[in-house]
């Protein structure tokens, strides 16, 4: 049998799709937290919350709606958003222009509230959520088998990012983002409606977090903390790529899973913890992140 | 219809001739938090009038531009433009009422290409310059159309940020020292821009530190000291204004 | 957006007039409230007083919001639970022991922190309190889920029996008004005014020729040190320390206390703890979903209370005067 660094191949590869699958979750997630911080200024705290919430929202589409999972793939991430975007409208707009802290206090209270709620109503025990029937199974691609939901995972967040990344980089409404991440007075003052430009900035943020919450509902099992201490990674994760750059987060969560997934296979005990050590490196040598520009 | 169809013969400065200003401004008073910046300006702009306010620094010449485009919110007082009230309307409707503004630091966007930066204000009106028409006139832009709007040079940007405002159809522009720092045969090609723009009928409220370049182009003057108008005069009185006025600016 | 609120996070320091005699009403307080309320109760509400008090002193007076101070709450806990169960030490050591541990994690974490301000400093130090969350979690010595638990008090200094309430209570008021007064030491020393200085004008302060990380380090270690003694305090006091004490809603929860007392006064630490203490105590056996009641607090404080109870109350007696 092949083995690198005395590893057997397959172990290797297992973990590095692992890593990958991590990696697509933190890619969404620190993407959306990138894209609602640059307009907003505001570190969406209740992320991990959202994301439950989208996997949430998928699992009772199934169970009270009757909603299979291609639908709740389009329907949860816009409850999720259209929930992000009330929030937004209601309350978190009265925090514009007020210490940056207090936005994060306020997500973190939002956050608590949402994890507590559904912990309340559905307890801490996982509610199961089968993959579709297309995605069952297994396909062998030569070196190793792959399990086609795993497989469909990476594709999917790869595709969600790329295109939020063209939509961006590309479209007059990307445009505008960018523009008014740098100067939201002056493109305001220019005619652009720039309130509803952040209300759609906060509800599409949210949903990136929702469909990631969606993707994962037949990986892991549907609880109400399971964004709570996801969030935390990914505010590392944030912290290492910078929170300046699109691309840098999406490169970011990619690497760190991988990174972590390796590192289950080599030093498995530092698994969970290397995340913080490579911030904490990263903080020392290089303190506004690989991908920041500013310090 | 191309946009030098709908173009009005350059007005004739109509102060004093019974037309109603296009921008009227009264008892303006601006606060910067707790400072209290403008304590009442009173200005007009007549239709196709360029109007420069002259004053030291800090004596609130760009402070009146961003509290009349309700840049600042924390502002008194009234500001019509064209007959209706303008001071509860929201920032971004400012603009579609057919007002345009260009700021001091010229607000050229990095993360946009020369192209992106051009197309990002709304047209607001019909008449506005075509893309075609604007890269016709700076053809240093259609160069450059792909670069990000920081790479060109000071001068560029500075035609940049009045090109964008041009396509918008807006019919009067708030202009905050275009000149500044600038060399002076690209001060030259600004004045030749604000002529084109002159032609086009469209009226200008400039703030300028460079009396000589706003001598050449201004139909009229207001001076501004602490906050408030303290003087006016048209064109044609200046040459009995200058000495009177080098002392008032410092020159 | 009304002029009036507060606009930055931080709330001018007020001098309180008479401290001497605050101090002493408080000893008095303390000296005679056994008779009316369970001295558990009064122990375990000094501790989240010292601990709100301590997080003030950074985030209040420095302007550093932590979201990590539960790494050296549970830190200390779990070293002086552990020195007093294995290394069988006497309890003043073990508090010691305990403090060292959170001084130690405030270096380090602080040394990787203050090189980020403002929501980063916050997200890092999450993070870094969140590592060593994690180590604890794998850490043999931490019994894993089950915490450390099943010790005896010990004798202090050798001789006074702390398994007597009354004994304990006394030694954790003793050490509790002694940390406020220092900790008022602190915020009203030169240092403690240019600590005020880096929080309202970095750039300004370090061109006055000042070394603003070195001040802000030292702050962060001062307050990790204090947070420490109320976590070892509290260890002895419940003799157990688990990983509750580690987590991130640790962190969160003295962040609320100081928020709903009042960011940046003296008085704010210790009403906001006993409000979140009443409260968590309240609704322990009301049935009510208690993360969710805390979070809803955290935004209503956030959204229309930003000054706090004591600020709030200062603000309108200052209002009163002109």
């Amino acid at each position: 049998m092949t083995t690198i660094f005395g590893v057997a191949l397959p172990v290797l590869t297992g973990q590095f799709l692992i890593g990958l699958i991590n990696g697509s979750f933190y890619a969404l997630l620190s993407l959306g937290l990138a894209v609602i911080f640059g307009l907003l200024r505001i570190v969406n705290f209740a992320h991990g919350a959202f994301y439950m919430l989208g996997a949430f929202a998928a699992w009772m589409l199934l169970n009270y709606a009757g909603i299979g999972y291609w639908g709740a793939l389009f329907l949860a991430p816009l409850v999720v958003a259209v929930v992000g975007m009330v929030i937004e409208r209601t309350m978190l707009r009265a925090l514009y222009g007020l210490d940056h802290l207090y936005g994060l206090l306020f997500t973190f209270g939002l956050a608590l509230l949402l994890e507590g709620g559904f912990r309340h109503y559905f307890g801490t025990s996982g509610q199961p959520y089968a993959a579709p029937e297309a995605l069952r199974g297994a396909t062998n691609i030569g070196f190793m088998v792959l399990p086609n939901y795993r497989g469909w995972v990476v594709l999917a967040s790869l595709v969600v990012c790329l295109g939020t990344w063209a939509i961006i980089e590309k479209t007059k409404i990307g445009a505008y983002l960018r523009a008014a991440t740098e100067n939201s007075t002056l493109v305001q003052a220019f005619g652009v409606n720039v309130p509803v430009l952040l209300t759609l900035t906060y509800g599409f943020g949210c949903a990136l977090a929702g469909v990631a919450g969606v993707l994962a509902a037949p990986l892991f099992q549907v609880s109400p903390l399971m964004g709570s201490n996801l969030i935390i990674i990914v505010f590392a994760v944030v912290v290492i790529g910078g929170m300046g750059s699109i691309l840098g987060a999406i490169v970011t969560g990619y690497m760190l899973g991988i990174v972590e997934g390796l590192c289950k296979v080599f030093y498995p005990e530092a698994a969970n913890i290397v995340v913080f050590v490579i911030m904490a490196i990263v903080l020392l040598l290089r303190p506004a992140g690989l991908f920041g520009k500013d310090s | 219809m191309t946009a030098t169809d709908t173009l009005t013969a350059p007005a004739k400065a109509a102060r004093g001739g019974g037309a109603a200003p296009q921008l009227k401004v009264r008892k303006l008073e601006a606060w910067y938090g707790e400072s209290h910046a403008l304590h009442g300006v009173d200005l007009d702009v007549y239709p196709g009038e360029t109007v420069t306010l002259l004053g030291r620094n800090g004596v609130g010449k760009t402070t009146t531009l961003r509290a009349i485009m309700g840049i600042i919110r924390k502002r008194k007082g009234e500001v019509e433009f064209e007959q209706k009230s303008i001071m509860r309307v929201p920032l971004h409707r400012i603009a579609h009422a057919g007002l345009g503004f260009v700021p001091e630091e010229r607000g050229i966007f990095a993360s946009l290409t020369v192209e992106e930066n051009l197309t990002l204000p709304p047209v607001v009106a019909r008449g506005g310059m075509s893309i075609e028409k604007i890269y016709e006139i700076f053809p240093n832009l259609l160069e450059r159309r792909t670069s990000p709007g920081t790479k060109l040079s000071g001068g560029e940007q500075q035609m940049l940020a009045i090109a964008r405002i041009l396509r918008t159809g807006v019919r009067l522009i708030l202009l905050d020292e275009p000149t500044e720092g600038l060399a002076p045969v690209i001060v030259e090609r600004i004045g030749e821009v604000l002529k084109v723009l002159k032609a086009h009928g469209v009226s200008v409220l400039l703030v300028e530190q460079n009396f000589r370049f706003a001598s050449r182009i201004a139909d009229h003057f207001y001076v501004m000291d602490h906050g408030q108008v303290i003087d006016s005069f048209s064109v044609s009185e200046l040459p009995s204004r200058t000495e009177a006025l080098n002392t008032a600016l410092g020159v | 957006m009304s002029a009036t609120h507060a606009d930055t996070i931080v709330m001018p320091t007020r001098k309180s007039p008479v401290p001497a005699i605050t101090f002493a009403g408080l000893i008095l307080i303390l000296a005679i409230l056994p008779a009316f309320v369970y001295p558990i109760f009064v122990m375990k509400l000094l501790c989240f007083v010292l601990f709100a008090a301590a997080f003030n002193l950074l985030l209040g007076y420095t302007g550093l919001l932590s979201f990590g101070h539960a790494a050296f709450f549970g830190g200390a806990a779990y070293v002086t639970a552990h020195a007093l169960k294995v290394w069988q030490v006497t309890p003043e050591l073990a508090i010691i022991a305990g403090v060292v541990t959170s001084i130690v994690l405030g270096l380090i974490i602080g040394v990787v922190a203050i090189r980020r301000q403002g929501i980063y400093f916050a997200m890092i130090t999450l993070a870094m309190a969140q590592m060593f969350y994690f180590f604890c979690l794998q850490a043999p010595f931490t019994n894993g889920e089950d915490g450390i638990q099943g010790f005896s008090r010990g004798n202090l200094f050798g001789i006074i029996d702390l398994n007597e309430t009354m004994n304990l209570y006394y030694f954790i008021a003793a050490v509790s008004v002694l940390s406020l007064a220092l900790i008022w030491r602190i915020v009203n020393s030169p240092f403690g005014q240019i600590l005020r200085a880096i929080r309202e004008n970095e750039p300004r302060t370090i061109s006055l020729g000042y070394s603003a990380q070195r001040f802000k380090l030292a702050a962060f270690v001062m307050s990790a040190g204090l947070t420490g003694l109320a976590g070892a305090l509290k260890a002895l006091l419940f003799q157990f320390a688990t990983l509750a004490d580690v987590a991130w809603q640790m962190s969160g929860e003295v962040i609320l206390m100081t928020l709903i007392g009042g960011i940046g006064t003296m008085a704010g630490p210790v009403v906001g703890a006993g409000i979140l203490v009443g409260m968590q105590n309240f609704l322990a056996t009301s049935g009510l979903p208690v993360t969710m009641v805390l979070g809803g607090t955290f935004m209503i404080c956030v959204l229309l209370f930003r000054r706090g109870v004591v600020g709030e109350f200062l603000h309108l007696l200052e209002r009163r005067k002109g």
